[in-house]
């Protein structure tokens, strides 16, 4: 698997060293002209749309909650404005759509620090709390009935690894932030701009492997999709988790609106490319909105957090990440009409096409078989 | 020349090519001159003389210009370039102005002390540019990471964490590395956002 994300990368730069372009829907023109750069947009408009949808659920998942705590009335059992779905939409109408409208996306930056200050948050409660949290009292509790049994596992290996993989390449991917932040720098050096991506790599690395590691050790076989739900269903009335849990919808609708900005550019692209750089408020508007109201539906559609990673993952990241390297490998060497080094992966090339459908559509499988 | 200017491309090429590790990103967080990766990378552009960098752009474009490219090319933008000189290197925002400069390496030498200059406060900005990506990876996908570790066990999960963590530090990489200041003469140039 790692060799094989390896090798793409190894492609895709050829291709790239071969136009002298950087990113992913300029390689695509390259290769397969206006179609190409416009499957290369769709698929990164859908790996956003994939983040979208995760945060909305988030939220569906957060909201009820806390509001039928705050009102003292079970989930479900309260007034009419307290159903989940009519929540959602409230809160998405009445905060991020307006803030959607925003030109620049500068006016959302202080929305970063934020975001991160409560994922710090989030992992050392996590870690706090881990020690005091049981496995059979979570089972007895949240009334589980399929665990896995309590025991930690150092490696284990059944249908539901189908998941993992599609989990973690979709928690990474940032190539969209990449290169305006490049742009933006003050000392705009290769050097320094690979500093930054270190660092923040290494802080995410670190925060991940805290959250997942002690989120397990604590959970074992009774883990759940949502982490953040599970610790509130475990202990209703730890006041740190409460806030937590406060601050993770509050950061999470103040970030919906700044990945709306890139999925916007992204449709832009495929769709209205030749006006792009002309600004018009009936587009920025339209897009901002189709997107939001698509992405609430779904996401008031879809069972699971898991679910739209599994999803997401398995489909725009193979398809990143393996099948439209390869093609538009062998597309620009057979154009260009390069020799020597730049061209002799054509057959690896091909297997790499091949291998990613197949290895995309048998996670794709695993997942929906799981749902049903 | 050409060739020579090929095989330098071809070099720092293969540079970039070399994975990212461990090692490497303690190399670029502490500055430390570990393994010194990119210096080659610094020296971003090996000749000063305009005519014959437009002339290899167009070599390495091969049959597209002219074809697609010329209705996406409109207005040829420059990109900033970083010099390296003894190992420092010297931030430009106006590479055009060093072109013109012909073949003396002594106006180089003359920007040195601009580099102390910029580089102070840079912190601030090196931190706010971390925030904004950390932001970017950050998000939903911290909630679902015990999961993982639940469908994989522990260290299958740290494994797999460390790969796909590598694997996307390559991307970042590459994208960086291969901002080239003189292909994108002929490339098109986008808006983003």
């Amino acid at each position: 698997m790692a060799g094989c994300a390896f090798y793409a990368i190894f492609l895709l730069l050829i291709c790239c060293e071969l136009k002298g372009v950087t990113s992913y829907e300029a390689v695509g023109f390259a290769a397969y002209g206006v179609v190409g750069r416009t499957v290369a947009a769709v698929i990164i408009a859908m790996q956003n749309f994939g983040a979208l949808t995760g945060y909305i659920v988030i939220l569906k998942d957060l909201l009820p909650r806390l509001v039928a705590e705050a009102g003292h009335f079970k989930v479900g059992h309260g007034p009419w404005w307290s159903h989940p779905a009519l929540l959602v939409v409230g809160v998405v109408v009445v905060v991020v759509w307006p803030m959607t409208w925003l030109r620049d996306i500068g006016a959302l930056g202080f929305t970063s620090g934020f975001s991160i200050t409560v994922m710090l948050l989030f992992t050392i409660v996590i870690v706090l709390r881990s020690s005091s949290i049981s496995c059979t009292e979570a089972v007895q509790r949240l009334e589980l009935h399929h665990t896995e049994g309590c025991q930690a596992h150092a490696t284990h290996f059944d249908a539901g690894f189908a998941e993992v993989f599609p989990t973690l390449a979709f928690s990474f991917v940032c190539h969209t932030a990449l290169l305006p932040i490049y742009t933006e720098l003050k000392t705009r050096t290769v050097g320094h701009m690979l500093k930054v991506a270190g660092t923040s790599m290494a802080a995410c690395f670190t925060l991940y492997g805290l959250a997942g590691v002690f989120g397990y050790l604590a959970f074992r076989g009774a883990t759940q999709g949502d982490l953040l739900d599970e610790m509130a269903k475990y202990s209703p009335d730890d006041s740190l988790v409460l806030a937590c849990r406060i601050l993770v919808a509050a950061s999470v609708t103040v970030t919906i609106p700044l990945i709306n900005y890139p999925a916007r550019r992204a449709i832009t692209m495929a769709a209205c490319y030749s006006t792009r750089d002309k600004f018009s408020w009936v587009r920025h508007v339209g897009i901002g909105t189709g997107t939001l109201a698509l992405v609430t539906l779904l996401a008031l559609v879809v069972p699971s957090i898991t679910t739209v990673f599994g999803v997401a993952g398995c489909t725009t990241s193979v398809g990143l990440v393996f099948v439209l390297p390869g093609m538009f490998y062998i597309r620009l060497t057979k154009m260009t009409g390069v020799n020597g080094d730049f061209s002799g992966h054509r057959l690896g090339a091909l297997l790499l096409v091949i291998g990613g459908v197949v290895v995309g559509v048998a996670s794709l499988v695993g997942v929906i078989s799981k749902l049903i | 020349m050409r060739a020579s200017l090929e095989a330098e491309a071809h070099r720092q090429f293969l540079h970039a090519m070399k994975p990212m590790s461990i090692p490497r990103m303690l190399h670029y967080i502490s500055g430390a001159d570990l393994i010194s990766p990119w210096r080659s990378l610094r020296v971003a552009v090996p000749t000063p003389d305009p005519a014959r960098v437009l002339r290899f752009a167009e070599s390495m474009d091969g049959p597209m210009v002219g074809q697609s490219y010329s209705s996406e090319a409109s207005v040829p933008r420059y990109h900033p370039v970083a010099f390296s000189i003894g190992g420092s290197s010297v931030n430009s925002s106006a590479p055009s102005e060093n072109f013109s400069l012909g073949q003396g390496q002594a106006p180089l030498l003359q920007k040195l002390p601009a580099v102390q200059e910029e580089s102070h406060g840079r912190s601030t900005k090196f931190l706010g540019a971390v925030f904004l990506l950390m932001n970017a990876i950050l998000g939903s996908g911290l909630l679902g990471q015990a999961y993982a570790a639940s469908q994989s066990g522990v260290a299958l999960y740290l494994v797999c964490l460390l790969v796909s963590a590598e694997f996307d530090c390559t991307q970042l990489a590459c994208t960086c590395a291969s901002h080239r200041p003189w292909r994108v003469v002929h490339s098109t140039q986008f808006s983003y956002y």
